[in-house]
């Protein structure tokens, strides 16, 4: 994306402000997220004033208290909140396998329709086999490392640790 | 220039939070551009309208009859109070370091404690701040917690006008999952920090969700308890309600009669306000707002200007510049080979030559060892041997050399079609030159480690051992027509002298050829036995040879 760090961020907000669209007929039938609030005038917005930035001492880019956050750093391709696609992941309640959580694309304005929680459990390769597949497919192809990534934390934490009992039980005797 | 906005249609939703199935068209003003500097701005300045002015008394430090007692009475020169009888006289005055003085550039009641604020950005700022409250992102970094709201701008029916008790204001607010926010509200109640305590801002606490009414019938008095709830008129939109500490997203629940006010009040761009004089909806710079899709469209990917296009991030003209890991060539294969394509090459032939050191070398202590022990001991040190020659030869067996010879009549190349490199012949002559008696001691060593049924000391049986390295350097493919061939061994000392079965004894895949050459008409059966065989290794030898070459 292009930065034109000369410029201040507020003038290139300014220089993003929503537009309107010169194509009568062509928009009109448009949803309106596509032609509003684009990502990237909410990311000019946010990027320094947002109740999800942390910063702290010593660390140069803040980190991001949002709740899907894939990376929580705070940074433009991983924010959950701008983007129309966004994918996340959630350990699951009942500690089997985890929670997948996608933005569905036509309802951004819906806040509480947006969300789509499914979970997946399906033992842990399949488990990221699967999203492997979701994510292979197109939704947030740039985002796969990351994804795996924690839904694999995930996996791993939901393990029972075993080995620590087995040695005290083996002192006993 | 007439602009069409695609604006959606908005549901309003009922008392019970569910969708009415009444929708109203977004007001334009949802469209306006959002700036948030002009709102922080503008919210600046505001805020200081409602300073109280304040100062010190003027006469403060000064109402005293003081002066200097001028110099030679070992005293500072500052003014001192006259008279006496009490402790004051004698004590400075006056100066703002005296104990009782007036202060430093008394402040004054004419500081400029308000500010003028145009009107155009005023509006601009409101509309600004109006269409931030539509957009879910922006509402929820602000902080407020909307993940359970049903719709982005909400819009309640009219009947919310009525409420006079706060109970159903909170019923209404739980239904439409805005309870969250006034919660916020309530855990985040504090005293402040500071002197403010005393000051009369003793408690702090975060804001919650603001609603905006057409009109009041009774709705201020239930939801005006209710912690974190602002209530403002449409007629009467507040920047500093929209857009509190300056920054945009509040949380905004529009009745409906409020919603559909904004247009008149605001205007759409094709039509001016109605109830403002001579105004419309702020003017944007640019007509989209997506730089990706900026950046794709054809206008821009078809730019012949370089310039643009450098400023763009683009490296040159259609090409994109992409961040890309630096690989390092020096152990990186793939790298090294995008740097110098030859490299492959010179790898191949440097493994090829190392294997051939490799076995000049065996060969050198195989001589040194026989030369040492009766051969009727061999049987013995033979097994000893076979574990570093096995080694060796399966070292050897990843790294194959290219095929050598060009004419390749064994059924083993036959099947692997592969094709001859002349080069690599031409290349492993030298060494074949230098070590002519190695190449069959070499035999010998490896024949005990392949093939347990045929004696194994007698000199013959090297060229049959050979002939068992060719496998092993080769996929076991070569194995089976050598076992055969074994018989034939009277064939195969003939052949030993021959500089072409050395080589192919170095060029792992070329070995089998020399030998089966010669042994190709005794076994015709080894022929389809080994293409038998190789049904399975044979793949796997071909995997690996097709990889090499």
């Amino acid at each position: 994306v292009f930065r034109d760090h000369s410029l201040p961020s507020s003038t290139i907000a300014y220089l993003l402000s929503t537009g309107i669209s010169s194509h009568s007929s062509f928009l009109a039938d448009r949803r309106r997220s596509k032609e509003m609030s684009s990502s990237h005038l909410q990311w000019l917005i946010t990027r320094n004033t947002s109740s999800f930035i942390l910063k702290k001492r010593n660390v140069k880019q803040p980190f991001s208290r949002e709740p899907l956050h894939l990376t929580n750093r705070h940074c433009y391709k991983y924010n959950t909140l701008i983007h129309k696609n966004v994918i996340g992941v959630e350990p699951a309640k009942d500690k089997n396998g985890f929670m997948v959580v996608m933005k569905s694309k036509k309802k951004v304005y819906k806040p509480k329709a947006s969300m789509i929680r499914f979970q997946i459990k399906s033992g842990p390769r399949h488990s990221l086999a699967k999203l492997r597949n979701i994510v292979k497919g197109g939704y947030r192809k740039d985002c796969r490392t990351a994804v795996l990534k924690k839904a694999s934390a995930i996996i791993r934490s939901e393990k029972t640790r075993v080995s620590k009992k087995a040695k005290p039980a083996k002192k006993a005797e | 220039m007439s602009k069409v906005v695609a604006r959606p249609l908005i549901s309003v939703y009922n008392e019970k939070a569910e969708a009415s199935g009444s929708t109203i068209q977004l007001p334009a003003i949802f469209r306006a551009p959002i700036r948030p500097d002009i709102v922080s701005f503008v919210q600046q300045q505001m805020s200081m309208n409602r300073r109280h002015p304040y100062c010190v008394s003027e006469k403060a430090g000064h109402q005293t009859s003081a002066e200097s007692w001028g110099t030679g009475r070992a005293v500072a020169r500052i003014p001192r109070v006259r008279g006496g009888g009490t402790h004051r006289s004698g004590q400075g005055a006056y100066g703002n370091m005296c104990r009782g003085g007036r202060m430093f550039a008394p402040t004054k009641i004419w500081r400029r404690w308000h500010r003028k604020i145009n009107v155009n950005q005023k509006r601009y700022a409101l509309c600004s701040a109006v269409a931030a409250s539509g957009i879910p992102s922006l509402v929820m970094s602000k902080g407020h917690l909307i993940n359970d709201v049903p719709e982005m701008p909400l819009v309640v029916s009219d009947k919310v006008q009525e409420y006079s008790k706060t109970k159903q204001a909170v019923l209404l607010l739980r239904r439409l999952r805005a309870w969250n926010d006034v919660q916020k509200v309530y855990k985040t109640r504090r005293f402040r920090a500071g002197k403010g305590k005393m000051r009369n801002r003793r408690r702090t606490s975060k804001l919650g969700p603001l609603i905006i009414y057409g009109k009041d019938q009774g709705l201020t008095k239930a939801f005006r308890n209710i912690p974190g709830v602002s209530l403002i008129s449409v007629n009467k939109l507040n920047l500093m309600k929209l857009a509190p500490g300056g920054h945009v997203g509040r949380f905004c629940i529009w009745t409906e009669s409020a919603f559909q006010r904004l247009n008149a009040l605001y205007g759409t761009w094709r039509q001016k306000s109605k109830l403002k004089s001579d105004y419309n909806l702020p003017q944007p710079l640019l007509t989209g707002t997506d730089l990706s899709r900026l950046l794709k469209s054809d206008e821009i990917q078809k730019t012949n200007d370089e310039i643009t296009f450098r400023a763009l991030g683009y490296e040159s003209l259609k090409m994109v510049r992409r961040a890309s890991v630096k690989r390092n060539p020096l152990t990186n294969m793939r790298a090294l080979m995008k740097l110098n394509p030859y490299s492959a090459v010179m790898k191949k032939s440097a493994a090829a030559v190392a294997e051939a050191r490799k076995k000049s070398k065996a060969a050198l202590l195989e001589k040194k060892r026989e030369s040492l022990v009766p051969q009727s001991n061999l049987p013995v040190e033979k097994p000893k041997e076979e574990v570093p020659v096995q080694a060796q030869v399966q070292d050897v067996k990843p790294i194959q050399p290219p095929a050598v010879e060009t004419p390749k009549p064994t059924p083993t190349e036959a099947k692997k079609g592969r094709k001859p490199k002349t080069a690599a012949k031409d290349w492993q002559v030298e060494p074949m030159d230098v070590t002519p008696a190695s190449v069959v001691e070499l035999k010998t060593a490896t024949a005990p480690a392949k093939e347990p049924s045929p004696p194994i000391v007698t000199i013959p049986e090297p060229v049959v051992e050979a002939m068992e390295v060719t496998p092993v350097v080769e996929p076991k493919a070569v194995a089976t027509p050598v076992k055969v061939k074994s018989p034939s061994v009277v064939p195969v000392p003939v052949v030993v002298p021959e500089v072409k079965p050395l080589e192919k004894v170095l060029a792992a895949p070329v070995e089998a050829t020399p030998v089966a050459k010669p042994v190709e008409e005794a076994s015709a059966d080894s022929v389809p036995e080994s293409a038998a065989d190789k049904g399975s290794k044979s793949k796997k030898g071909k995997g690996k040879k097709n990889k090499k070459e």
